[in-house]
C-alpha cells in the first residue's frame, strides 16, 4: 500500500518537476515575429473587462462569480472586483503596479494569500511580462516560445500557436509548473484580442481551475 | 338596481379609503395590504454600481413569489442563473457551456438571508428582521438600517420604494456605501395569479 502511494506520488510529481526544454534560437526576423506574437495576446491601454467566472476548487464543487477587471497596461495598475451573480461583492482589491491593497474580502475569499493569488492570476492573464532578458526561439518540438525571467526567480513562457491557439505557463524558481492559461478550443478572439473563453489551471493537490467567459470589454479613457 | 348600486358602493368604500389614505402610511396598512397578496411575479432590471465600473453592470430577469415563503429568482442575462427557495431550502443553478449545474459555495448562505428577507418584504413584514431598524418615510419609502456595526460594514442601508399599486414594490436599492450599490427596478408585476409550485422546485 505504502509502495503504491509512493508510486502514485511520483507519477503525480513527475510532470510538475519536468525539466524545461532548451530554447533553440531562430533567425532574427523569425524571433522578432515570435516576440510580437507573444506580446499581442495582451490588451493594450486602459480597459474594463467583465467576465462570468466559473471557479472549480479542488473539492469538486463549482461556483460562478462575476469578475470586473479594470487595468492599464502602461502603468501596470489593476482593480479587481469579484461578486456573486446577485451583486454581492465578495472581493475588491487594487494593485498599483507594485503593491496590492485589499479593499474588501468576504469569507472564503479572505483566506491568507488568497488576495495576492487572485491578483497574480489576473496579472498573468492580462499583463505582458517584462521583455528584458527574454529568450525567444522554439522548442525541440518546433513550438515557438518566448521565455521571460521573473523577479522571484521563476519563469513565464508564452507559446503562440496556429489558428489563434496559445498558451501561457508560469513556473516557480524550481521550474515546477504553477499556472497555465489557454483560450478554450473553438473560441474566436474578441475585442482587444481577449478571447471569449479562457481557462486558467493551477495544478497540484490544492489546485483549482478558472474558466473566464467574457461578458463585455470596454475601453476606458482615464485610469 | 339602486339597492345593488348602493351595495356595490358600500363594498367599494373601504377599498377607496385604502387608496386615499395610502397603502403605505403605516406598518399596519402595509401588512393589511400584503395579507391580500398570495403571489407576485415580476420582471426586474438589476444595476450594479461600483466605483471601478465605467458603466453599471446590468442584469435582467424575473421573479416569482408564492406566500408564505416560496421564491424563484431568475436571471436571464448576461448569465442565466436560477435561485429557488422552497420549504426553507435554497438552491442555485447556473447555465454554463455544459448546461445547467447546481452550485454551492461563497455567497449562497448570504443569499439565503437575502431571499428570506425578500420573502418577508413581499409578505409586508418590513420591520420583522431584528437585525435592521426599519423606518417608513413619506413617498412610500422604507429604509432599513443595520443595527450592528459589523453588518453596517457589509450593508450600509436598504431603500425600498413601493409603487402606487397596493402590494407592489417598485424598486430596491442595497447600499454597500454611497458609491457601491445594487438597484433592482421591477415592472410587469402581476399579483395573485396562480403559479405552478414546480417553478420553486425544478430548474430551469
Amino acid at each position: 500500500m505504502k509502495r503504491l502511494f509512493i508510486i502514485l506520488l511520483l507519477v503525480t510529481m513527475l510532470p510538475a518537476c519536468g525539466r524545461l526544454p532548451q530554447i533553440r534560437e531562430t533567425d532574427p526576423a523569425t524571433a522578432q515575429r515570435t516576440a510580437a506574437d507573444c506580446a499581442t495576446l495582451f490588451p493594450k491601454g486602459a480597459w474594463q473587462f467583465v467576465h462570468a467566472i466559473q471557479f472549480f476548487p479542488p473539492d469538486g464543487s463549482n461556483q460562478t462569480l462575476m469578475g470586473v477587471v479594470r487595468l492599464n497596461s502602461e502603468t501596470g495598475q489593476l482593480q479587481i472586483a469579484m461578486m456573486t451573480i446577485e451583486g454581492l461583492v465578495l472581493f475588491m482589491a487594487e494593485h498599483d503596479g507594485v503593491t496590492t491593497t485589499i479593499q474588501r474580502a468576504v469569507a472564503p475569499l479572505d483566506r491568507p494569500g488568497m488576495a495576492q493569488g487572485m491578483v497574480d492570476d489576473i496579472r498573468l492573464i492580462f499583463f505582458a511580462p517584462d521583455p528584458s532578458g527574454a529568450e525567444i526561439g522554439h522548442t525541440p518540438e518546433q513550438e515557438r516560445v518566448c521565455r521571460y525571467p521573473l523577479p522571484d526567480g521563476g519563469l513565464e513562457e508564452i507559446r503562440p500557436g496556429a489558428h489563434g491557439a496559445w498558451e501561457i505557463r508560469r513556473y516557480n524558481p524550481f521550474h515546477r509548473l504553477r499556472r497555465s492559461v489557454t483560450p478554450l478550443a473553438g473560441e474566436n478572439a474578441l475585442t482587444a484580442g481577449i478571447p471569449a473563453r479562457v481557462e486558467l489551471i493551477a495544478p497540484g493537490l490544492a489546485g483549482y481551475r478558472l474558466v473566464m467567459n467574457l461578458v463585455e470589454a470596454t475601453p476606458i479613457e482615464h485610469y | 338596481m339602486l339597492a345593488m348600486g348602493r351595495r356595490k358602493a358600500g363594498w367599494l368604500l373601504p377599498l377607496l379609503a385604502l387608496f386615499c389614505l395610502g397603502w403605505a402610511d403605516s406598518w399596519e396598512s402595509l401588512r393589511a395590504t400584503a395579507a391580500t397578496v398570495t403571489s407576485v411575479q415580476a420582471h426586474f432590471v438589476q444595476e450594479k454600481h461600483l466605483p471601478i465600473l465605467a458603466k453599471p453592470l446590468v442584469s435582467r430577469g424575473v421573479f416569482y413569489y408564492q406566500a408564505p415563503g416560496s421564491l424563484r429568482w431568475e436571471y436571464r442575462e448576461p448569465v442565466q442563473s436560477v435561485m429557488v427557495m422552497h420549504a426553507g431550502r435554497i438552491r442555485r443553478f447556473v447555465n454554463g457551456p455544459s448546461g445547467w449545474t447546481e452550485e454551492q459555495g461563497a455567497g449562497l448562505a448570504a443569499m439565503q438571508v437575502v431571499m428570506e428577507e425578500i420573502s418577508q418584504w413581499l409578505a409586508g413584514r418590513f420591520d420583522a428582521n431584528p437585525m435592521f431598524q426599519a423606518r417608513l418615510e413619506p413617498g412610500r419609502r422604507i429604509i432599513l438600517t443595520p443595527k450592528e456595526e459589523a453588518m453596517r460594514r457589509v450593508i450600509q442601508r436598504i431603500e425600498l420604494d413601493l409603487a402606487d399599486q397596493p402590494g407592489v414594490m417598485q424598486r430596491v436599492t442595497i447600499y454597500e456605501n454611497e458609491n457601491a450599490f445594487t438597484r433592482m427596478a421591477f415592472d410587469h408585476t402581476v399579483l395573485n395569479a396562480r403559479i405552478d409550485e414546480a417553478l420553486f422546485r425544478s430548474v430551469p
